[in-house]
């Protein structure tokens, strides 16, 4: 479900492999992403440039990622988002709590 | 131009995106041959997605319906179950009062009673919050619809449970 396609001193470059990104995946994608940062121990930027649809569930396993990220002093980052799942994220105002950049360039310009 | 149709949900997660895209692609054109942008269907994706989700979740039963409805301008949008009903038309005692459903650093999201049997769903922002990422919510699935919809309500007429959900079409 999730592809580490980079990894780097201060993050870790992950595929999202999913386009419509459910309750039927979310449980799952929350123990990749939380094993991850836990193996790691990096900041995660996730490609989320796959995925078109996003969910109430799915978003939920973002935000208890993110809430483990920092717990651990790590973040996780979005990255190529499609417009629909901006628009989403603008909605319910997380557009205000994860960092979102366009392409993996502009993130490394602004935190890495 | 009005228009109507019922689709059945077998209330299964793997089942959730071929629903939804059934529905959508119902939506679609009804929307289009109305005048309507992207916008609004974007919208109607997002709380369609939701009220599945609350089916697979909360409904307890075998089979869900969902009514899509046109009419006056407004699309309705129907989740119908006769599976245990919703306690909140049950908590809030007087007509008119209103009950926290839930709230984190950025929204609190409310019902308000509207009769007997009605409570109706609304939200406001916290426009000034500090962000503390462990205050957020991870249950985001009313949020959305109450965000998503012009108006969000929820009825219990003794077995059956119905969601609506209204979206205003731009004239």
């Amino acid at each position: 479900m999730i592809n580490i396609s980079k990894e780097e001193a201060g993050y870790i470059l992950v595929d999202v492999n999913l386009t419509e990104a459910n309750l039927s995946h979310s449980d799952q994608f929350k123990s990749e992403l939380i094993a991850l940062l836990n193996d790691k121990q990096r900041s995660i930027w996730l490609n989320m440039q796959q995925v078109s649809y996003v969910d109430s569930s799915f978003l939920g396993a973002l935000v208890t990622g993110l809430k483990h990220a920092i717990a651990l002093k790590r973040d996780v980052v979005l990255i190529n988002l499609q417009k629909d799942i901006d628009d989403m994220l603008k909605l319910i105002r997380l557009d205000k709590v994860f960092k979102i950049f366009s392409t993996e360039e502009e993130a490394q310009q602004a935190i890495a | 131009m009005t228009a109507n149709y019922v689709f059945t949900f077998d209330n299964r997660p793997e089942n959730i995106t071929q629903c939804s895209r059934t529905i959508l692609a119902y939506l679609e054109p009804l929307l289009t041959e109305n005048g309507q942008s992207r916008a609004l269907l974007l919208r109607a994706k997002f709380i369609v997605g939701e009220l599945l989700n609350n089916a697979v979740k909360h409904s307890g039963t075998e089979k869900t319906d969902i009514e899509v409805s046109l009419e006056e301008k407004v699309l309705t949008i129907n989740k119908i179950d006769t599976g245990a009903p919703f306690n909140l038309v049950s908590k809030i005692e007087k007509q008119d009062a209103q009950l926290i459903v839930s709230s984190d650093v950025m929204h609190l999201l409310y019902a308000i009673k509207k009769d007997e049997n009605s409570v109706s769903f609304f939200c406001k922002e916290n426009l000034t919050f500090e962000l503390d990422v462990n205050k957020l919510a991870e249950h985001l699935g009313l949020l959305i619809i109450t965000k998503a919809a012009d108006e969000f309500t929820y009825h219990y007429h003794q077995p059956t449970n119905i969601f609506t959900v209204k979206l205003n079409l731009s004239r």
